[in-house]
């Protein structure tokens, strides 16, 4: 009368077997065109900021208005701001591969040149805007950091909205093993993150206010 | 890159989709003859019904006993009274001053339990077949007439259950309980395919005398004895079987309260089951390599789950509450609308794919069973019990696991 079915349980695990894979293949597939489309984006930016630091040469060697060249600075600044965010987006929803933390590498150097590039045009031209680095902790193990780096990330974006045009914000991840930033951490003897430098002067590494970080940034 | 969390949740996901598609690998095949029953033949059943406080509902249980469709001549019904302190044993005999083969036993005291008055029932029974039967329990007319041929057709079975649906669903609480009666009812029927039944719940079943009485009756001690009876009898190599063609239709809790305590009483009955046989794991056929290791992984993933869901929900709140304490000291903004995008990942892809099928197999559920109870176009009910209903099992898990701890249950 009942026909017995116990070779669905071999089946079952088969066919189970065969969808996961394919699921893992298509979440390679979907990791990878994401991958793609940042990797496409960094590309972009490099090829911005060589054009960024010929301007500069050409800034100086041909006599180009400085406004124009801080405009520049400003707008590439907010351009790989963009593309950090999408970037922070992809890299917390990947689970099966590590590409986008040699993307975050790159990206991580494309704003250290950037700040570099910031000093240089501020000392050139005396240009009135004031640089924000903020350096922040990669991962997000200790619940206390994650806390207070949602807690900066918020305030320095209301911050740099507040004032566009006067202050530069760069984020740099400060754990990533880049020897420049490694480097530059020691240097200011910074150990924990995450940490705030002002116009390559004043860290700020404390709970502290909007208005008292507006006052030590813009005097 | 993954993390740990990812990796458990991957497996959760691998172990839903390989139960999703066991279902569907014993459907497909068996398609057909879902409704079969084997054609039997009459012999005498003597129907046991425990009672305990039943007043409300015991009249009308008696009523669609003496209205199955069986010779009167070859059908008893035994009532045997637990010592009830309200007014059943008053309705009960009326009905045995007017029908001769209705049976009144009447406790000296009362039991706690289904499992000794039920017993007594058997013993006292003249009848080589036994159904047994909830005192708020209605079985369809038929019942007997398409469950006794599996009993007759193979000296192993046991026992046979039928589709448990839930009676005249009321509120909310009851409709959600017949959309959870009808999908169990389906899968049993799907177990049923692989010799897997591991219950012949008490609303109503039908057993065969001589095997209950080898394995030793119902256990006392047992809150679930619907349970325990049939790993008894697996183990004994006997087994159980399901039939759809007919139903039983019992009164499910109308509050959240009721619910709880019964199923409270449900999950303390199954662990204690669980620990009586666990030393027959991968031993015993279907028993040991399936109905044991699939209650223990189910235990084990329920209160899992649970911490771990706890883990990640607490981790959560406490990063939400030191941010939003240090904005509000900072005098900044709290949320930014772009906290609130994300990008999704592989695995709430295969979240949503495991909760569409999860959906489409409850819908193909309750469209097998078609019990006309239960409204299928109540999209709300379904995703209710999908998403909340589900989820609060575990809860109950947890309470059921501390209640034995402390040693303090009853039925």
């Amino acid at each position: 009368m009942v026909k017995n079915s116990k070779h669905a349980f071999w089946q079952a695990l088969v066919f189970t077997i065969l969808v996961f894979v394919l699921g893992i293949f298509l979440g390679f597939f979907l990791e990878n065109s994401r991958y793609d489309k940042i990797e496409i984006a960094v590309y972009d930016s490099e090829i911005n900021l060589l054009d960024e630091q010929l301007r500069d040469r050409v800034t100086q060697d041909f006599r180009v208005n400085c406004e124009l060249a801080s405009q520049s600075l400003f707008d590439f600044a907010d351009q790989i701001y963009t593309e950090a965010l999408n970037l922070e987006e992809y890299d917390s929803a990947s689970k099966l591969g590590d590409g986008l933390k040699a993307v975050h590498r790159r990206y991580d150097l494309l704003r250290m040149m950037l700040w570099l590039e910031s000093i240089e045009i501020r000392d050139r031209c005396g240009t009135e805007f004031h640089t924000v680095v903020y350096f922040y902790d990669y991962d997000l193990e200790d619940l206390n950091v994650n806390a207070e780096q949602i807690f900066l990330g918020r305030m320095l974006e209301d911050m740099k909205e507040k004032n566009k045009d006067k202050m530069l914000l760069i984020p740099i991840a400060g754990n990533l093993d880049l020897a420049s930033i490694d480097l530059i951490l020691k240097d200011y003897g910074i150990e924990e993150l995450p940490v705030i430098l002002i116009d390559e002067d004043e860290i700020v590494s404390d709970l502290i206010t909007f208005d008292e970080l507006e006052q030590k940034i813009f005097g | 890159m993954a993390t740990w969390v990812d990796v458990i949740f991957f497996t959760y996901m691998f172990i839903g989709l390989y139960m999703l598609a066991l279902f569907l690998f014993i459907l497909i095949p068996n398609r057909n003859r879902l409704f079969d029953s084997p054609k039997g033949k009459v012999e005498g059943v003597s129907i046991v019904m425990p009672c305990y406080n039943e007043s409300e509902h015991i009249g009308k249980a008696i009523e669609s006993l003496l209205n199955l469709d069986w010779p009167k001549n070859k059908l008893e019904i035994i009532i045997v009274d637990d010592k009830s302190s309200d007014n059943s044993v008053e309705v009960i005999s009326k009905y045995v001053k007017k029908y001769p083969n209705v049976r009144l036993i009447v406790n000296e005291k009362n039991s706690g339990g289904a499992a000794e008055p039920t017993n007594k029932g058997v013993l006292a029974s003249r009848f080589d077949y036994i159904a047994v039967a909830d005192a708020d329990s209605t079985p369809s007319r038929d019942a007997l007439r398409k469950m006794i041929g599996f009993l007759q057709e193979d000296t192993k079975v046991g026992g046979v259950t039928c589709a448990v649906l839930a009676d005249h669903p009321k509120n909310f609480m009851q409709k959600v309980q017949a959309i959870e009666y009808s999908v169990i009812a389906f899968n049993r029927k799907l177990l049923d395919m692989v010799d897997a039944v591991y219950v012949t719940p008490g609303p109503f079943a039908l057993y065969r005398k001589k095997i209950l009485i080898e394995v030793g009756l119902f256990d006392k001690r047992n809150l679930t004895q619907d349970i325990e009876i049939v790993w008894r009898m697996l183990s004994y190599g006997y087994m159980a079987r399901m039939c759809l063609g007919t139903k039983v239709y019992s009164v499910t809790p109308k509050t959240f309260k009721g619910w709880w305590k019964q199923r409270l009483r449900w999950n303390i009955g199954g662990k204690q089951t669980l620990w009586k046989y666990k030393g027959l794991v991968f031993r015993k056929g279907m028993l040991g390599s399936f109905i044991i290791p699939f209650f223990s992984v189910s235990l084990f993933l329920g209160v899992f789950g649970l911490g771990l869901f706890f883990y990640l929900l607490s981790r959560r709140a406490l990063v939400s509450y030191l941010s939003t304490k240090y904005s509000i000291y900072a005098s900044s903004t709290i949320v930014r609308l772009q906290d609130l995008t994300f990008a999704p990942s592989i695995l709430n892809f295969f979240g949503l794919v495991l909760f569409i099928l999860g959906l489409s197999f409850t819908f193909l559920g309750l469209f097998v069973i078609n019990d006309t109870h239960v409204k299928k176009g109540n999209i709300f009910n379904i995703f209710f019990y999908l998403i909340i209903y589900l989820a609060i099992y575990p809860f109950n898990l947890i309470h059921s696991l501390y209640q034995m701890a402390r040693g303090k249950y009853s039925w």
